[in-house]
């Protein structure tokens, strides 16, 4: 139950800056979820955060109190690892207990904290196993109990779900967020799975590159995406960035009748594919040629091409046209998002529709 | 930064920016692998380097009856090739490693393929047995030796009575003493060195033989042409390690069963250093050969690493 | 060391194999078990005689501790080795464990010399260290036979690679649960090096116990003594007349590697030959 603040926090490994300028507050109980490709920064920050990896320049605090050079056993925190990092020569009840044991707590209160974490884990039975004979969910769940069981301040998460299998990455998932909604202890989780961010955040952090792109709810994050990076790794299949300036006729045209195509030339627009319906051609709506239908269950994912530049939309499947076919491609004007073609940022309609 | 982060950091002693500090740059004092490492650079350093220095050093020096050494320059490295001892000493090498190459780098080669070739527990015992003269020691391994060798009352005698035959003194004949040592050691190692092959024809693929078997070839075949030449990186690496040792390590038999004698029939280029040093107490010379010794090591070491380089065949 | 019988022998060829393998098992046993067999004969037995003894005695074994102080021999070489291996294997593994876990200016340099330490022979040293012995007063002492041969680059070496092939995220786990590095050294690293050290210890015993060169040089009196100098004294000594005692002790001697040997037969042949094949 507490608070974090990252300040203008940075590293650098030599030359390269791993993260440029972290600021983040965490609120107290809040699920915080980093997120971004491979070689971001989440990882790195999270890291910082437990005290594995030392802080180039700026601050880390929890509940006003500066740790950012404290070893990680005084920071109060625990931490579930990718590859869980169970102690293999060691018994289920060990590994869980192992930190309470250093803390030299008495033997009846650590088996008492142990089978009660345990049972809210569904693995008491699991206890005088090792870890080598168990499956990759057990071996999560104990993971997860040997942070629970110390009752820190905050709870780290290290891509957790990342070596589960798909099925059991969604049922894992839930169980981790209800978990920590009744536990109540402020979390910072890692992945690179934009699924993870959405469905468990309360906000999300994206990083790319060591900087961060955007902070906020997911529902901010979906709706109000700060960037083109953002706009494309948030939502599956990614949102289509279309560039302006890039197309003679079609879209170019239609927003050349309102904004003229040398104000186009800096503006990328995006739509999301489900935003996106086709209709018949005709004279208004731009024209598509369809590439490719993929089936996914109830709906259709359908590629196409628009002056060389491809889009995805997603219809039912019985409104998916055949391949080959030129439809038309029509949107509402809401759910139109604007950017700024050089910087990526984004841009207000009316600044991008006006100029 | 608050000022109780950085009383926390300079009580760590740490960076500003972590500048070295990769994976494993998690906040601890900087000083802690440099601890951890202390006590062994100290030791080696005091007990392998300083010492070396001081050997090339001595190389140079003559000890005075009055007790100040004095500088000699390279009167020693002459002396000492000069001094028949020596030369005794260094032809015992050479007739030494010579022998030695049939004796321990190349019989144990068909000793390693008849032991691939029989039933696993037949070879399991084999393996066994001859593996044990690697752990006895060299002390007792000599004493043994002389006893079963001596003419009078050894074991080799008694087996030999009953025929009317007389084992000669081997150890205290000047021309078969040598050979009598070279024996010894060879019962010590062939077991280790057989070992050494095994474990070499163990770790060649298997699928150019199956390969060349499948095209129709025989044993014969595949033992010439695949299999010696894959073996030959251990093989190599068997006759640079016999030379080596045999040079450097063959000390304890010649210091029990002959003393380097008779007449330095036995002494080889190590135990010489040894002999000037308590018997003759002429450390310049000791420290010269040596000296010598270690350059002549080196440059065969120096050999073995640019032949390794060109000879792998992965 | 599992091996499929790659070769099949022709008849007289295979009949060979078998012929030349059991000459030279006899060759190693027939020695080894006349020694035995000595060490249990009466003097009137010993020369001459059968190989086996006729009137088993084990008064050998009883006259080579009243005949030289072969008590304190044993007993010196089993303190020193035990002391010098627990310290060479301590040193080895923080210096390991330094290497292995931590990045630092000048780390390979420094691993990189420990390395270079390995090359250099014995004879090349011996001098000058027997000198400084000597001036340190350690001449005929325990401390002689053991400080100076407690850096060992090569048990450095092994535990370093093992140490590296670690999961990195055990020490980040361990650090979060609170250990420091003594802590996780102990609950953490060492359950699971236990095969390497095993292996280690067995390699560095038998080089320490059957070592002769250097106890030569530094021991003079029984105080310190080891066997394995006690023994060649003794044959010294009483060249001829006592030679059942002598074998007696030279059974003694060599009696506790060889029941290690028997105990753990596989991973001593295992370790020495990989040893040797790194060293």
């Amino acid at each position: 139950m507490s608070t974090i603040q990252f300040s203008s926090v940075r590293k650098t490994f030599g030359d390269v800056t791993a993260v440029d300028r972290l600021d983040l507050a965490v609120g107290n109980g809040e699920f915080v979820v980093f997120v971004g490709p491979s070689g971001c920064g989440k990882t790195t920050s999270l890291r910082m955060l437990a005290g594995l990896d030392e802080v180039s320049s700026g601050c880390i605090f929890i509940d006003d109190r500066d740790i950012t050079w404290a070893p990680p056993r005084d920071r109060d925190m625990a931490m579930v690892f990718q590859s869980y990092a169970l102690y293999p020569h060691m018994t289920v009840a060990e590994n869980i207990s192992f930190a309470l044991t250093l803390r030299r707590m008495g033997r009846r209160e650590i088996a008492e904290r142990v089978q009660r974490a345990a049972d809210m884990l569904d693995i008491g039975h699991l206890l005088q196993r090792r870890p080598k004979e168990l499956s990759g969910g057990q071996r999560q769940r104990v993971a997860v109990c040997r942070a629970i069981v110390r009752d820190p301040k905050v709870f780290l998460f290290d891509e957790p779900l990342s070596n589960l299998d798909p099925q059991l990455r969604t049922s894992a998932r839930g169980e981790i967020r209800a978990l920590q909604r009744r536990l109540g202890v402020t979390s910072v989780y890692v992945t690179h799975d934009q699924i993870e961010a959405m469905t468990m955040a309360d906000r999300i952090v994206v990083m790319r590159d060591g900087k961060v792109q955007q902070i906020g709810t997911p529902v901010e994050v979906f709706e109000r995406p700060a960037n083109i990076f953002v706009a494309g790794f948030i939502g599956s299949p990614p949102m289509n960035i279309l560039h302006l300036a890039a197309l003679k006729n079609g879209i170019g045209a239609y927003f050349g009748a309102h904004i003229g195509t040398e104000n186009g030339a800096g503006i990328a627009l995006g739509l999301r594919p489900e935003h996106l319906t086709f209709r018949s051609v005709g004279t208004d709506a731009p024209t598509v040629r369809i590439t490719q239908v993929e089936m996914i269950g109830y709906e259709c994912l359908v590629s196409a091409e628009i002056s060389h530049q491809r889009i995805i939309v997603r219809v039912e499947r019985g409104l998916a046209p055949d391949v080959g076919e030129t439809v038309g491609l029509s949107w509402l004007e809401h759910e139109m998002h604007f950017f700024d073609a050089s910087s990526g940022l984004r841009m207000e309609q009316n600044t991008a529709l006006s100029t | 930064m608050t000022a109780e982060a950085s009383a926390v950091r300079d009580q760590l002693g740490g960076r500003a920016n972590g500048a070295s500090g990769l994976r494993f740059g998690f906040v601890a004092p900087p000083w802690r692998p440099y601890a951890y490492l202390t006590p062994l650079i100290i030791l080696l350093g005091l007990f392998t380097y300083w010492p070396l220095i001081q050997t090339f050093y001595l190389s140079f020096m003559r000890l005075n009856p009055g007790g100040a050494p004095s500088f000699v320059g390279w009167a020693n490295y002459a002396g000492v090739f000069d001094n028949s001892q020596f030369q005794d000493a260094a032809r015992n090498s050479l007739i030494y490693i010579l022998a030695s190459i049939p004796l321990k780098v190349l019989l144990p080669i068909p000793i390693a393929f008849f032991l691939w070739s029989i039933g696993p527990r037949l070879s399991a015992f084999h393996k066994t047995v001859l593996f044990i003269p690697t752990l006895l020691s060299f002390v007792v391994v000599a004493i043994l030796w002389i006893w079963i060798l001596n003419p009078v009352a050894g074991f080799a005698q008694t087996l030999l009575t009953p025929f009317g035959l007389q084992l000669p003194p081997l150890i205290s004949n000047s021309v078969t003493a040598i050979y009598v040592v070279l024996g010894v050691s060879t019962w010590k190692i062939l077991g280790f060195n057989v070992l050494l092959y095994l474990a070499g024809l163990a770790s060649i693929n298997r699928d150019p033989i199956e390969a060349m078997r499948i095209d129709g070839a025989g044993d014969g075949v595949i033992l010439r042409h695949l299999i010696v030449p894959l073996l030959s990186p251990t093989i190599f690496f068997v006759l640079i390690s016999t030379i080596v040792f045999a040079v450097q390590q063959v000390f304890t038999p010649i210091d029990v069963m002959t003393q380097g004698g008779p007449a330095n029939a036995t002494t080889n280029l190590f135990y010489i250093v040894y002999q000037y040093t308590f018997e003759s107490f002429n450390i310049g010379f000791a420290s010269a050969a040596v000296t010598l010794l270690f350059f002549a090591i080196g440059g065969l070491l120096l050999v073995k690493s640019v032949v390794e380089r060109h000879v792998h065949y992965g | 060391m599992a091996e499929t019988r790659l070769l099949t022998l022709s008849r007289p060829l295979a009949a060979i194999a078998h012929i030349v393998l059991a000459v030279l098992a006899v060759s190693v046993l027939m020695p080894l078990f006349l020694v035995v067999s000595a060490s249990f004969k009466p003097p009137p037995e010993i020369y001459g005689g059968y190989p086996w003894p006729v009137s088993p005695t084990t008064d050998n074994y009883l006259r080579v501790f009243d005949k030289v102080p072969f008590g304190l021999y044993l007993w010196n070489s089993f303190a020193t080795t035990a002391l010098r291996v627990g310290g060479q294997l301590v040193i080895a593994f923080f210096a390991a464990y330094a290497f292995a876990h931590y990045e630092f200016p000048g780390r390979a340099t420094i691993f990189a010399l420990i390395l270079a330490a390995m090359m250099i022979p014995h004879q090349m040293v011996f001098l000058p260290l027997y000198l400084l012995i000597s001036d340190m007063g350690w001449f005929d002492t325990w401390t002689a036979l053991i400080v100076p041969n407690l850096a060992m680059p090569l048990a450095v070496f092994l535990l370093r690679q093992h140490l590296l092939s670690f999961p990195r995220e055990l020490y980040d786990a361990a650090a979060i649960d609170g250990a420091g590095d003594l802590l996780t050294m102990w609950h953490v690293v060492l359950p699971n090096v236990k095969p390497v050290l095993a292996a280690l210890t067995i390699v560095l015993f038998v080089d320490c116990w059957n070592e002769y060169f250097w106890p030569l040089l530094v021991t003079e009196s029984p105080n310190s003594m080891t066997a394995q100098i006690g023994i060649r004294r003794f044959m010294d000594a009483e060249r001829g007349d006592e030679i059942g005692p002598l074998m007696a002790g030279v059974v003694l001697v060599s009696l506790p590697v060889l029941i290690a040997f028997v105990l753990f037969q596989r991973q001593i042949m295992q370790t020495f030959v990989s040893v040797g094949i790194k060293g």
